[in-house]
């Protein structure tokens, strides 16, 4: 009994299924098809879903990664542009300047006080004491140790620094001190001086050490001193942590004139009990 | 309720015989009929009131989604659903080796089919011996793999519920 009422099943769904096939080509079966997957779409949605999260997670980790190897990118060019510049200066200041310049490579130093760097050429290289060491924005300072193949050099961060510094129009003649680090003081300010906040001061060529018409700072601040007297705060125009080269120049005492040389005169003749001198040339 | 349980793993099998293809084939050539061996397993097991509807339901959306004439699938499962109704009283359904036995002609008939019917369109050697012999035996080995798989699960379920138990 159960048998045929399976075999009646079987044979009328088998000829439902003939019935379907025979009128494949006479009838429009596209609304029935797209209803017969009906059924499967809430599988395939979900793993659309699945697969649309986990590629979303995986361009997200892409992206994140391509960023980060950008920004390193970006870093290294930002690093290569300011190390093109600097070199592009340090060829322009080669050219400019008139003097010898000998390129050092800051080797090192003290990083907390930046009193002193350490410079991988010596007096193999025709370096000696009290030479000056610039660079592209201003001067370092100057050579207070030099073996064979190394030299110490006393930054604008020391304490004993000092250079005579004068204004763009050499018309105010002043000494610069150390005051603090990264900061130089300028004392005697004489009272007709008219410097503001933000000028220039150049060295002004006076001693042994440095040459005339490098740049030595800004003038930061105009303070008052406990005596009453006003002095200058300059900050320096070269950064001493941020140095990786330098320039070791020497002044050439010849070519500038003295104030504190000697006059020589030529005896003419006495007048009573004057003698009379001519001026040589 | 056991019922649309049933249901929604054909539904599945059909979503993964058809949807993903490539997923059970080796080298997107030889296909894993999962639905053969979920018809074979479920012809076995479950009352033909039941597989036979479902079958012819499960047809006409394998039609639908592989564009064959509608009512072809139909007809191949539940003629093969029939034939393994008729023997199921002749067999151990529950060994593996009659398991295996039923899903292979399975296999075998529906490829058959298809090779008799489409072979005229393709006129390929590989083609018939993909269907006539790899991939019911592709189907097979698939077939044993997850039987074991289920087997040693289940035996590992044992131990963990005796254990659970004794303590």
């Amino acid at each position: 009994m159960t048998n045929k009422k399976i075999n009646n099943l079987f044979i009328s769904l088998v000829f439902l299924s003939i019935l379907i096939l025979i009128f494949n080509d006479n009838l429009n079966y596209g609304p029935f098809r797209a209803l017969l997957r009906t059924p499967i779409k809430p599988f395939i949605s979900i793993i659309d879903f699945a697969n649309e999260t986990i590629g979303r997670s995986m361009t997200e980790k892409m992206l994140t990664q391509c960023l980060a190897e950008e920004m390193v990118e970006n870093q290294n060019l930002r690093f290569l542009k300011h190390e093109n510049d600097m070199l592009r200066g340090m060829l322009q200041m080669r050219t400019s300047l008139t003097y010898d310049l000998i390129p050092a490579e800051v080797t090192g130093g003290n990083p907390s006080e930046e009193s002193e760097i350490v410079i991988n050429k010596g007096s193999r290289s025709g370096l000696r004491e009290g030479m000056c060491a610039i660079f592209i924005n201003g001067i370092v300072g100057k050579i207070v140790e030099c073996a064979n193949t190394y030299s110490v050099i006393e930054t604008h961060s020391n304490m004993n620094f000092k250079v005579g510094v004068c204004d763009k129009d050499k018309k105010y003649f002043m000494i610069a001190y150390f005051y603090e680090k990264g900061l130089l003081k300028v004392e005697n300010i004489q009272y007709d001086v008219v410097l503001s906040e933000g000028d220039t001061l150049y060295t002004s060529g006076f001693g042994n050490i440095y040459p005339a018409n490098l740049r030595v700072g800004t003038i930061k601040k105009t303070m008052k001193s406990e005596d009453g007297e006003y002095f200058y705060l300059i900050s320096p125009s070269e950064k001493i942590g941020s140095l990786k080269f330098v320039y070791i120049t020497q002044k050439e005492i010849e070519s500038v004139p003295s104030l504190f040389t000697e006059e020589k005169n030529e005896s003419v003749g006495n007048f009573g009990w004057y003698r009379m001198f001519r001026r040589m040339k | 309720m056991i019922y649309i349980l049933w249901t929604l793993i054909l539904l599945l099998s059909i979503f993964v015989s058809v949807i993903y293809p490539p997923l059970f084939s080796i080298g997107s050539i030889v296909r894993i009929d999962i639905l053969m061996v979920a018809l074979s397993l479920f012809s076995l097991y479950l009352s033909p009131y039941f597989t036979l509807p479902i079958f012819f339901i499960a047809g006409l959306i394998f039609d639908s989604f592989y564009m064959t004439p509608l009512g072809y699938h139909s007809i191949i499962f539940l003629a093969i659903s029939y034939v393994i109704f008729i023997i199921k009283p002749f067999i151990f359904k529950e060994k593996f080796l009659f398991q295996m036995l039923v899903i292979s002609m399975s296999v075998f008939i529906y490829r058959l089919t298809d090779t008799v019917i489409f072979f005229p369109r393709i006129k390929s050697v590989s083609y018939v011996l993909n269907n006539l012999i790899l991939s019911p035996i592709a189907t097979i080995l698939f077939y044993s793999l997850i039987y074991v798989l289920v087997k040693i699960l289940g035996r590992a379920m044992n131990i963990y519920g005796r254990r659970k138990q004794a303590s």
